[in-house]
């Protein structure tokens, strides 16, 4: 796609838009072939695939990390232990 | 009743990840706080 094609959606000057892709180019998730006077720039999935593979894992470990606290608290909460006192005894608010 | 995590990345380019306990802050604190209670849940 071109800048202008690029641009239609938006309501940014055509600066600001190029300042955008500079900036999505630097980041290699567009590249920008040249073409006479105008750039056609194409989307680059990879980087956003790692973006998302990255957010993946860690969100993956954060739900494991909550899941594991959420049956501790339960443990915690539950009436008594085999010893007869509450085990989550502590000052409430 | 707990709910499922809640992810998001917020404009400042952190992940935020939301779970709600059906416990009092207290205990969660405490479960963050005390090291004999930590170990039980954050190890990877």
């Amino acid at each position: 796609m071109g800048v202008m094609e690029l641009a239609a959606p938006f309501t940014l000057s055509l600066p600001a838009i190029s300042k955008h892709l500079k900036v999505l180019e630097r980041a290699k998730l567009i590249s920008r072939g040249r073409e006479a006077q105008w750039r056609p720039c194409t989307l680059e999935p990879r980087p956003l695939k790692e973006v998302a593979d990255w957010i993946e894992r860690y969100r993956e470990l954060w739900e494991e990390r909550f899941e594991r606290l959420d049956a501790v608290l339960r443990e915690l909460q539950e009436p008594n232990d085999s010893k007869g006192r509450t085990k989550g005894n502590d000052n409430e608010e | 009743m707990t709910t499922k995590n809640e992810t998001s990345v917020n404009t400042e380019g952190e992940l935020e990840i939301t779970r709600v306990f059906d416990a009092p802050r207290s205990l969660v604190w405490r479960c963050w706080t005390e090291a004999e209670l930590l170990k039980q849940w954050f190890g990877p």
